[in-house]
């Protein structure tokens, strides 16, 4: 096992309570598989008076309580677990989840316009989304709001020129070859091409957020009853999505 | 029957709050909580109670309120206001108790943005993911996860025993009128030519601004241009950073920004200064000062010193309010004096 040879951080200061490492300068999946594992090794290698990481698509923020650790103490241990990450580590457990999605439930519109900026049929999009296995890059923007990616090149379709006001919770939306999952309503300039029962936002449970960054996610398709009779299981607390682990750096399919 | 304060009226814009939900920031959670945090714990001091306890943040206007079930010892901190029980003016930054049916009036003087009303026990909403504050845009938290209301009931949690009522002189806290700075996370990605202007400029603080942030306006119609190297990748942003928009304006984020961003930062207000900065009243100018990580780092050691410290400044005072009147003369004066101030 080789340490990630493309991980070369830069720190900046973000006041003078948080650090911010980046581990790239652009979106790729490993710097973002990097971050996790950056994170992981924070996590459980805990470093005195680091109040909480956050990681985000290609940087991990490092919240610090500057009159406990010096921001100089604090990158030196940060480069030290930067290095401790391994390429392939077979240590490494992926959750998989599989996620039901009403295509084109709320929004049969943007369904269609995504089907034509692909050149493909509506069947198609749904096909090729639903057997995709989704990354889950990063969450951020609103509580338990997930971005994942990356879908094939030709996924790559420019965001809405104007910000919709509003779509409801569960909103599954497209741009620049990622998948958005909403689990509050949001103002959003993606293209909303389906809904899910699935909500990764429940504040009055013990653990609020199922879904974390790294695990993965492939979606199936269910018709407006099954999302209906979904929607109200989930209503009553019931989960709506399964998940299983597996070991090592996913990309399997469900059986 | 439990005891609660019943909304008689209050502006828009009022929430409960405590001192913040961090440790969330990782699942699209920013950190939340009050916006001025050394007015918080001036409260938590004057009822000798922990800055965790939740109180209600007022924001402008003001607000009417009874207490049903008991009496319950109260006290107003934060932005000048003028405070009453039934017709009898209280004192600010002073812990008195009002009594079953009657009803306090507090009502914030003009250009006044946040005040905090603190009871003994604090307000029992339940606690979310640790923590008591309202996170209005995901509507959890706090009293139902929303603004405070005209007819809402809010528990007060209880308790037989009150501590003595005390007096916190009111005191210039900081003469300083810039807002301290450090170079923002993408600082490099602007020249040092709009940096320099950046330091030299006289920002307004606009009506754009809510707990969210502040839009900041300036003379300078194409503001804070970005010179290039632009990613567009959002990366996870704090209260306190100064982003800059796509029309080059700059706004500063606070408590409940959103977690993450993708607009460059350039700069990053320290901490020591952002009640002051959350304080500053609509169409107020000031200046941004730049200090190094280092001088960030003492003045986060002072303000906390100083909070610490406020507990020995604590007066004592008679509750009774036939007592009250001698001190009000010399308390109030103050309030009016700092609300000119600024």
């Amino acid at each position: 096992m080789n340490a990630v040879p493309s991980v070369n951080p830069v720190f900046r200061m973000v006041g003078e309570s948080a650090l911010l490492v980046e581990l790239g300068d652009h979106l790729d999946l490993d710097i973002n598989r990097a971050v996790q594992q950056f994170d992981r090794a924070v996590i459980d290698e805990p470093i005195a008076g680091v109040i909480e990481t956050a990681p985000t698509l290609r940087s991990l923020l490092v919240r610090f309580d500057p009159l406990l650790v010096s921001h100089q103490a604090l990158q030196r241990q940060l480069i030290e677990r930067v290095q401790s990450i391994r390429e392939g580590d077979e240590a490494v457990v992926t959750r998989h989840w599989r996620v039901p999605v009403c295509y084109g439930a709320d929004n049969e519109g943007e369904l269609s316009e995504v089907a034509s900026l692909l050149n493909m049929t509506v069947e198609q999009v749904i096909e090729e989304h639903s057997q995709f296995i989704h990354r889950v890059l990063t969450l951020g923007f609103a509580p338990g709001f997930l971005y994942m990616g990356l879908l094939p090149a030709h996924w790559h379709i420019p965001r809405l020129e104007r910000v919709k006001a509003e779509v409801p919770a569960g909103s599954i939306s497209v741009a620049v070859r990622q998948t958005v999952l909403t689990s509050t309503p949001i103002p959003t300039g993606w293209r909303t091409i389906g809904i899910t029962p699935f909500s990764n936002f429940n504040p009055a449970q013990s653990s609020p957020f199922s879904v974390e960054a790294g695990d993965e996610i492939q979606f199936y398709p269910v018709g407006i009853e099954k999302f209906k009779v979904l929607q109200q299981a989930a209503a009553a607390g019931e989960s709506v999505a399964q998940c299983m682990e597996v070991r090592g750096q996913g990309g399997e399919s469900f059986p | 029957m439990s005891l609660f304060l019943s909304v008689v009226n209050i502006a828009p814009g009022a929430s409960i709050q405590d001192i913040g939900r961090p440790g969330y920031q990782r699942y699209g959670v920013s950190e939340g909580g009050v916006m001025d945090r050394l007015s918080v714990a001036k409260g938590a001091a004057l009822l000798r109670q922990p800055t965790e306890n939740a109180v209600i943040e007022l924001c402008g206007g003001g607000g009417e309120f009874t207490v049903h079930g008991g009496e319950a010892l109260m006290a107003v901190t934060g932005a000048a206001a003028v405070i009453a029980l039934d017709e009898r003016t209280m004192p600010h930054q002073c812990s008195f108790i009002v009594k079953e049916n009657q009803r306090l009036s507090i009502r914030l003087l003009p250009g006044s943005v946040y005040s905090y009303l603190h009871v003994f026990g604090g307000f029992d909403v339940p606690k979310v993911m640790g923590s008591r504050s309202t996170h209005i845009r995901a509507g959890f938290g706090g009293y139902c996860g929303r603004y405070l209301m005209a007819d809402d009931n809010i528990a007060i949690a209880a308790s037989d025993v009150h501590p003595d009522c005390t007096l916190l002189p009111e005191t210039v806290e900081n003469k300083r009128q810039d807002i301290r700075i450090v170079w923002g996370a993408q600082a490099h990605l602007f020249s040092n030519d709009v940096r320099s202007r950046f330091l030299t400029t006289e920002f307004t603080v606009s009506n754009v601004r809510d707990r969210m942030g502040i839009r900041l306006e300036c003379r300078y119609s194409d503001g804070f241009p970005v010179s290039g190297g632009l990613s567009g990748i959002s990366d996870a942003v704090i209260a306190g950073d100064i982003q800059i928009g796509g029309d080059s304006m700059a706004t500063v984020l606070l408590a409940d920004r959103q977690p993450t961003g993708g607009y460059p930062r350039i700069a990053t207000v320290i901490t020591a200064d952002l009640d002051r900065l959350a304080q500053l009243p609509s169409m107020s100018v000031f200046r941004f000062s730049p200090v190094s990580i280092e001088e960030a780092v003492c003045a986060l050691e002072d303000y906390r010193r100083h909070i610490a410290a406020i507990p020995e400044k604590l007066q004592s005072v008679f509750c009774d309010p036939k007592y009250v009147d001698n001190l009000l003369g010399y308390n109030l004066i103050d309030g009016v004096v700092d609300a000119k101030r600024n």
